[in-house]
């Protein structure tokens, strides 16, 4: 039987730096718990994948989750904006990096 | 930001500085012509249902306004703004509700040829939200994003055509 892997995104965050990284994944988290159900969450696998400077962190979560967790983010106090998103972490810095290079 | 966000042209307040790409948001109609786009903003129901040249009234409670929209004729391409910054400190319940009333909302505009605008109602680069974003809160409220945002556009160039720039 083929065994496939989840597809997943990965999301580039900007947050105000009141919190640090963990403690954003947990807001996220409750938030999307709290909007969308604890079963949804825990499936939406949301994992802190990095945190860098400049008050950007790097999410993950699984693409039938990714909608309700944009969602959440866009509903989150303190508020949080989603940068960036792709499908490989790789991709995502390149882009960030020419973002923050361009800026 | 917005380039980063993936959006295309912002709206804000008016403060003697004309950018490119924003669209400037103004209480009243200026008395001269102006070298800028701008929409007339209005908050006060009042206000829309007279004949104005409000484009924009800002719906503040949906609930509300959905009694006095159906007993009053509205305007016809007059935008009804809807933000989201508000619903940042509501809790789960709200929101829910706020969804639903965004679906009805979209309905009636559609009936009476009014233009839906979902906005940030940021007042700082922090509390913006991305144009994917915009495009999932529309999803759950069962809009077609694409549907949408073509639907804007040209609102906004209807609108835009209008003024001498």
């Amino acid at each position: 039987m083929l065994k496939r892997r989840d597809k997943r995104r990965y999301l580039a965050l900007l947050h105000s730096g009141q919190y640090d990284a963990i403690e954003i994944v947990n807001l996220i988290k409750i938030r999307n718990s709290e909007l969308f159900g604890y079963i949804t969450t825990e499936k939406s696998l949301i994992r802190l994948i990095q945190s860098k400077e400049m008050n950007i962190i790097v999410i993950r979560c699984k693409l039938e989750g990714l909608d309700n967790i944009l969602s959440t983010i866009a509903l989150t106090d303190p508020p949080i904006v989603t940068l960036d998103i792709s499908g490989t972490l790789n991709r995502l810095q390149r882009r960030l990096l020419k973002t923050i290079c361009k800026d | 930001m917005a380039e980063i966000l993936a959006i295309d042209i912002v709206g804000a307040d008016y403060h003697g500085k004309v950018e490119k790409n924003i669209i400037y948001r103004l209480n009243r109609k200026p008395s001269i012509i102006t070298n800028y786009p701008y929409l007339v903003v209005c908050e006060k129901i009042d206000q829309m249902l007279s004949p104005s040249i409000a484009d924009i009234f800002v719906v503040k409670d949906i609930k509300k306004i959905n009694a006095n929209l159906k007993k009053n004729k509205v305007k016809k391409g007059i935008g009804l703004e809807v933000t989201i910054a508000d619903l940042r400190k509501a809790d789960g319940l709200q929101i829910g509700k706020w969804f639903n009333q965004i679906r009805g909302l979209y309905k009636f505009c559609k009936s009476s040829n009014c233009q839906l605008i979902l906005s940030s109602g940021a007042n700082s680069a922090l509390e913006m939200v991305s144009g994917r974003s915009f495009d999932s809160i529309l999803k759950i409220c069962d809009i077609n994003p694409e549907r949408y945002w073509r639907e804007l556009e040209l609102w906004i160039e209807s609108k835009r055509r209008i003024r001498c720039l």
